[in-house]
């Protein structure tokens, strides 16, 4: 492809993502912990009942979580300049990935990750980077209707859709 | 008397004596402390006290509504700033156009349309030449808008977490198409510089009293529409939605009809607040409306007690209160202490102000009367 540019600091944050998202897969589906992770998600009562430390883990997922944020901030100093506001452009887009990927689905988050961020830098050019964001949020908006959970939403007879 | 749902505190079983009172308090006492002492005496409130007190009670109207979505009827909107600056941008745009020839550049188009070299008033600011136009603007543009928000997310059953993110998503994009140029609001500069209203100096001391006021007024109605809501039965389906949104659908009602009606009440009262604020404090820009305010306007209904409603008012004044004195003596702790705050809040009083007095009350009553307290337990096991 001509006019394709990859500097080595960016296939660097392509690749260490991989191993994050590698990492992350194994921790939350190979593993027990992972196991009880997921159980306490699906049903908190339910997992407390067997004898799992629904508070103990809420701790470890959050501090976890936060060492995976630590790890984003660590590559986004490759790319980017650094302040104090550095976390504030991320949440929302962050957010909206989740959502738009549903809740507690890795894969979900992969593809909505890709299609937000691709879709935001290939609107940015024609509309410019405010109306990109707004068109987006339109999109994810509307993306909802026609699925409230997300991408790949947990199934099971949830009255909670 | 019906039942009570939740346990109730002294300051909430006396509620209608304490409205009366703080009403009296807000709407003569301080007013009159304004007007007849001597400047120098102790007694003599500043016209610069009594107009920050305004501004306090505009948030207070705000977090009333704020408090009916998220106390009441359990949705959390980290969005309520759009809803708020809506309406500040409808009173301002008014504004804005009567200062007329006054401005800077002595033209007719507000100043910062000149120096954007905007030659002719845009088409959407036309209609704000008119106050009545302006303030039904206010009121109508945040509700118009919420309905159409919170139909497409309530339809859809977002709610909890999504809700959230998504209204945190809207404030961070309405801060961003505010702050822009060419959509001829004022930009990161936003509205200001405003001289008259309804023909009144807004300079003179006379004008910001009966805006205070007025805001009082609007207070105290903003107070008895959410009272008038919560105890009618609609208010028991809300209440009923944030306890069990499933049993309440399968009860045979339609959750997302009420969430709508109460977020669209919300959004106008939030659009009340904005009217009132830009006047009395003379400025409004995109900074008052992004993520970071919005949040704010979550933690003074926290502080003050969710579910109360006197709650939110003294959430509301309470932390700008300490705000503006710490921000006076201690410019640099006020962050630290607007985070301790929300952490002491959430750890030790998760009821907030109301809370800490329910406690209180109950304390007592247990005290002076421990045998009606027994005989109570006892009549309900019966």
């Amino acid at each position: 492809m001509v006019g394709v540019f990859l500097p080595f600091n960016r296939l660097f944050i392509i690749g260490l993502s991989i191993l994050c998202v590698t990492g992350i897969y194994g921790l939350l589906f190979r593993s027990s912990v992972g196991l009880r992770v997921r159980a306490v998600m699906q049903n908190r009562n339910m997992s407390a009942c067997l004898g799992i430390p629904t508070r103990k883990v809420d701790a470890y997922t959050f501090a976890f979580g936060s060492g995976l944020a630590g790890i984003a901030g660590w590559a986004l100093t490759l790319v980017g300049n650094v302040e104090p506001g550095l976390g504030q452009n991320y949440i929302v887009d962050s957010f909206m990935v989740v959502v738009t990927g549903g809740v507690g689905k890795l894969a979900g988050t992969i593809i909505a990750s890709l299609g937000i961020g691709g879709l935001n830098k290939l609107m940015e050019p024609s509309l410019g980077a405010v109306y990109g964001k707004v068109l987006i949020l339109v999109l994810v908006i509307l993306f909802l209707q026609w699925r409230p959970s997300g991408l790949f939403a947990v199934k099971g007879r949830h009255a909670e859709g | 008397m019906e039942e009570p749902l939740t346990p109730q505190s002294k300051v909430e079983r006396n509620e209608g004596t304490i409205f009366w009172v703080v009403g009296f308090v807000l709407l003569f006492v301080l007013p009159v402390l304004n007007v007849l002492p001597a400047e120098d005496s102790w007694l003599h409130l500043s016209d610069f006290a009594l107009n920050r007190f305004g501004k306090f009670l505009a948030f207070a109207i705000l977090a009333l509504g704020l408090d009916l979505i998220w106390g009441y009827a359990g949705i959390l909107s980290l969005g309520q700033g759009v809803f708020f600056g809506l309406g500040a941008y409808c009173m301002g745009m008014h504004l804005m156009l009567t200062i007329g020839s006054e401005s800077v550049y002595g033209s007719a188009l507000p100043d910062f349309m000149v120096w954007n070299q905007v030659t002719g008033l845009p088409f959407f600011w036309k209609p704000f030449y008119s106050f009545t136009a302006a303030v039904f603007a206010g009121l109508l543009v945040p509700a118009a808008f919420a309905l159409l928000f919170g139909f497409l997310a309530f339809r859809s059953r977002i709610r909890g977490v999504y809700f959230a993110i998504i209204t945190q998503a809207l404030a961070l994009m309405a801060w961003l198409v505010f702050n822009r140029n060419e959509t001829n609001l004022g930009g990161t500069n936003g509205l200001t510089d405003f001289k008259t209203i309804l023909g009144f100096r807004l300079s003179e001391p006379g004008t910001q009293l009966a805006l205070y006021v007025i805001t009082v007024l609007c207070l105290g109605g903003a107070y008895l529409l959410c009272r008038w809501i919560i105890v009618s039965r609609a208010g028991r389906v809300l209440i009923a939605i944030r306890d069990s949104e499933q049993r309440v659908l399968f009860s045979g009602y339609s959750p997302a009809n009420y969430k709508l009606f109460v977020f669209v009440v919300s959004a106008a009262l939030a659009g009340l607040a904005g009217i009132l604020y830009v006047p009395q404090v003379g400025i409004i820009t995109p900074a008052q409306m992004g993520v970071l305010p919005s949040l704010e306007m979550v933690i003074w209904v926290a502080v003050g007690g969710r579910a109360t409603l006197v709650g939110a008012i003294v959430g509301a004044v309470g932390v700008n209160l300490g705000r503006s004195l710490l921000t006076n003596h201690f410019p640099e702790l006020w962050p630290f202490f607007l985070g301790g705050l929300f952490v002491a809040v959430v750890l030790l009083f998760p009821d907030g102000v109301m809370g800490i007095t329910r406690k209180l009350s109950e304390k007592v009553a247990n005290r002076t009367a421990p045998l009606r307290k027994t005989s109570a337990v006892e009549e309900e096991q019966v």
